[in-house]
């Protein structure tokens, strides 16, 4: 028991440190084909990280040691979630609750924008406002689509109201679950059509903004944290996913999962392709689709007892 | 054997001299029938090499011009500023002001415009004829920002160096939350001393020079400089090569337009867009290195003709191309101009009224998305183009949409025009006529040439000697600079690289 706790542990943290790089290649890659180029290799992604840890930093003179330590609570905050979200198809080595796993990620949002804040430069000042502003109308609608599976299992621990199998909600509620969650997950990774990660113009940058003060190590930290977040979250909307099938056997829920995870990579990188970009004041009304979805899936529940 | 007609003309442009107490009256009535103020600086004139103001009055109705000479008195290196009653003067004053040293009287918001905070203090490169760094001067001038002040605003500072590969230029942006209230622009990062080189290089490599003024516009500076000697030598380019030439403008037009609309998709994060328009830029740029063997088009226009000319293999080879650029260029309009997302992050975004764009003499595509009806090519007449059936689009609304509406009606009429000119072209025709070996003495030369970004001149002054003795360029993002600074007030942050992209404007052709 004890051995199989530490073998499940292990292989959850083994994909949180590997699958997160493959997905930002998967995304890298697909995008340029979708723009007819020849696009970098699928596993460019790592070596940039190994690349950015062994370079030096510059480091703004105005800074304390929350510059220094807010990647290490983001990329530690990460890996936490990462254990306690069943997002490989298999169930999660750690308990975790609802509101226990929406509050590490809000601690994580708040020291990266106080890290930003201390840089003193102004644009860092910029991107912290507007993630907030963005993580205003995006938190919400999270946690409200994901209450609607935890009233309906009446409970807000992760394992139970992620359990797949029979008593699992109607499969209306879930993909209303899983349409809430896509919008409100892509505005959170600050991904198309809220913000443009590929843009160099700093003054149209949410996340961007955020971490152009750092470099070096404190941004291989940075990027890593990122990369887990979307892949960790993806899993959580491909295990909503899986919920509306009938069962399957551990090792097919978990190639489903994986399958699923570099999916909605190359999802994501269709829809960065084709989309255009949203005026800032239209960002709110794209997360209140998200935000109703997440509201009618709870009245479904209820209303059904 | 020459099968372009010389016509005889006179060797440059007399000078009018306005003196200074009636130079603000005359240039405001002339203003108000109709003209335009083409250009204002300043010079040495002979005898007593006294410091005069120069103003070039362009006469769009009749295709004609006036150059003004207004000696200033030599004790007094000042003069009643123009700005009050002409607006548009306000860039010009202080680029005299940098370069001359004489001051403006009365400008409502004076400041440097070229001579940033890294140059010592009272040093004007123009002056003298061998400029000195005075002693005891401080290192560093000074330099004040219009500052917004009350609960809650605050100052973001942009370049000049940014994050990407662009041009340099530093923008003090004063928010309230994420809403402009105010941009100042401060340039002359790109200073390198242009009009001053023009002067000391022989002038008949002056021409190298002139197309480094701001490369993405190599072509249509060639023009202006070619046309300006030509002027002062009294020569004709034979019809083909005016053909040619206008080819060579029109390509370039053709390709910087493209490449906006491509970066107007990237700056509203619409990749695929920018993707496809980046893709046919490349194929317009290649209709330059067919004319010209330069994808940018240098070293072709120069004074006398063109460098060569094309094989009619090659004319039909240019003229296939352009026919598939102008029906991919359909394709993938409506991918930008029929798509939903774009439009709204488009419209009614960084507006410029059409009294402030005539205020301010915006010109070109800016210019005429705010209503002002001005194009050079047509409003001068200019060979080849007064033969052909043609019109410049204009449009009333101002906004970014309104620029990109433009671009898009010029992108076309310019293939169109190509596709006219390669079929004008034929077999063994003079492009080139001899040019004298001196410019005559004590003259002046103006080219004004459309510009793929507006009306761009080039003024040019020789002494007793018949050298240069002063060089003006005044390029069209000089009148435009101000207009990008307008569309930004009350506009969000993150729409500004929109807003400026949508007006495109040259550094370099401003820091000279």
């Amino acid at each position: 028991m004890r051995f199989a706790s530490i073998l499940l542990l292990a292989f959850y943290l083994i994909h949180a440190l590997t699958l997160p790089l493959l997905l930002a290649g998967v995304i890298q890659f697909s995008k340029s084909r979708f723009l007819n180029r020849q696009g970098p290799p699928l596993l460019q992604p790592f070596w940039d990280i190994a690349k950015l840890f062994s370079k030096g930093e510059i480091i703004s003179e105005t800074t304390t040691g929350v510059f220094r330590l807010a990647p290490i609570i983001s990329i530690a905050v990460m890996l936490c979630t990462a254990l306690m979200i069943p997002w490989l198809g298999v169930s999660a080595p750690l308990p975790g609750d609802l509101f226990l796993i929406i509050y590490l990620m809000a601690v994580e949002k708040f020291v990266t924008q106080l890290a930003a804040l201390d840089a003193g430069s102004s644009f860092g000042a910029l991107g912290a406002s507007r993630k907030a502003a963005v993580s205003i109308a995006a938190e919400p609608a999270v946690v409200i689509a994901l209450a609607a599976l935890a009233a309906h299992a009446h409970s807000s621990s992760v394992s139970l109201f992620l359990a797949t199998g029979p008593g699992s909600a109607n499969l209306f509620v879930l993909l209303l679950v899983v349409a809430a969650l896509w919008l409100a997950v892509t505005a959170e990774l600050a991904r198309m059509p809220v913000d443009d990660p590929t843009t160099h113009l700093e003054l149209t940058m949410i996340h961007e903004a955020l971490i152009l003060e750092n470099s070096g190590r404190n941004l291989a930290l940075r990027e890593f944290a990122a990369a887990i977040e979307m892949t960790v979250l993806f899993g959580l909307i491909a295990r909503v996913l899986l919920m509306a099938l009938p069962p399957f056997s551990p090792v097919t829920a978990y190639l489903l999962s994986l399958g699923l995870i570099l999916a909605a990579g190359v999802a994501l990188a269709l829809m960065e392709s084709i989309l255009v970009k949203l005026r800032w004041r239209k960002i709110p009304s794209l997360l209140s689709f998200a935000l109703t979805a997440g509201i009618i899936a709870n009245l479904i529940v209820v209303l059904k007892g | 054997m020459n099968s372009g007609e010389i016509l005889p003309q006179p060797a440059g442009i007399e000078p009018v001299l306005v003196p200074l107490d009636s130079l603000q009256e005359r240039l405001t009535m002339l203003l108000r029938q109709g003209s335009r103020l083409g250009l204002l600086t300043a010079r040495r004139i002979p005898p007593g090499d006294d410091l005069a103001l120069v103003t070039l009055v362009l006469h769009p109705a009749n295709a004609g011009m006036h150059v003004w000479e207004t000696p200033l008195h030599s004790a007094k290196s000042a003069f009643p500023s123009l700005t009050p009653h002409v607006p548009q003067a306000h860039w010009f004053e202080r680029a005299v002001s940098d370069f001359f040293g004489i001051l403006p009287e009365g400008h409502p918001r004076f400041k440097s415009v070229i001579l940033h905070e890294a140059w010592p203090e009272g040093f004007y490169p123009l002056r003298d004829a061998h400029p000195v760094v005075p002693e005891n001067a401080p290192a560093r001038r000074s330099s004040k920002f219009l500052t917004v002040q009350g609960e809650g605003v605050y100052e973001i500072a942009v370049g000049p160096i940014h994050a990407g590969i662009i041009e340099p230029g530093h923008f003090r942006f004063s928010c309230l939350g994420e809403v402009i209230q105010n941009l100042e622009i401060r340039l002359g990062y790109q200073h390198r001393g242009i009009e001053q080189q023009l002067t000391e290089v022989p002038w008949q490599h002056a021409r190298f020079l002139a197309e480094a003024i701001s490369s993405d516009s190599s072509a249509a500076n060639a023009w202006a400089h070619a046309m300006a000697v030509e002027q002062l030598l009294a020569i004709t380019p034979p019809a083909a090569a005016q053909n040619l030439r206008a080819l060579s403008l029109e390509i370039e037009r053709t390709a910087s337009h493209i490449g906006d609309l491509g970066g107007i998709c990237s700056d509203i994060g619409f990749t695929a867009g920018a993707a496809l328009f980046g893709c046919l830029r490349g194929r317009a740029l290649g209709l330059g290195e067919q004319l010209t063997g330069a994808r940018l088009q240098t070293a072709y226009i120069l004074p006398g003709g063109v460098a060569h000319a094309i094989s009619l293999q090659a004319r039909d080879q240019m003229a296939a191309s352009v026919r598939s650029i102008a029906k991919e260029f359909e394709r993938i309009v409506p991918i930008l101009m029929e798509n939903p997302g774009a439009l709204e992050r488009m419209e009614g975004v960084g507006k410029v009224r059409p009294s402030l764009a005539r205020d301010f003499g915006m010109v070109g595509p800016a210019g005429r998305a705010s209503g002002v009806d001005y194009d050079v090519r047509n409003a001068f007449l200019q060979e080849p183009y007064a033969w052909l059936p043609w019109e410049a689009a204009v449009e009333e609304e101002g906004d970014v949409l309104a620029r990109v509406r433009i671009r898009v009606q010029e992108t076309r009429a310019s293939l169109q025009l190509a596709d006219a000119f390669l079929k004008r072209v034929s077999n063994e025709e003079t492009v080139r006529v001899p040019v004298p070996d001196k410019l005559p003495p004590r003259s002046i030369g103006a080219g004004i040439i459309e510009a793929w970004r507006g009306e761009l001149i080039h003024l040019v002054f020789t002494d007793e000697n018949g050298s240069i003795s002063r060089y003006a360029v005044k390029d069209p993002s000089f009148n435009n600079w101000t207009g990008l600074a307008i569309a930004a007030r009350g506009q969000l942050v993150a729409d500004f690289p929109l807003c400026n992209k949508s007006f495109s404007l040259s550094y370099s052709g401003n820091d000279l």
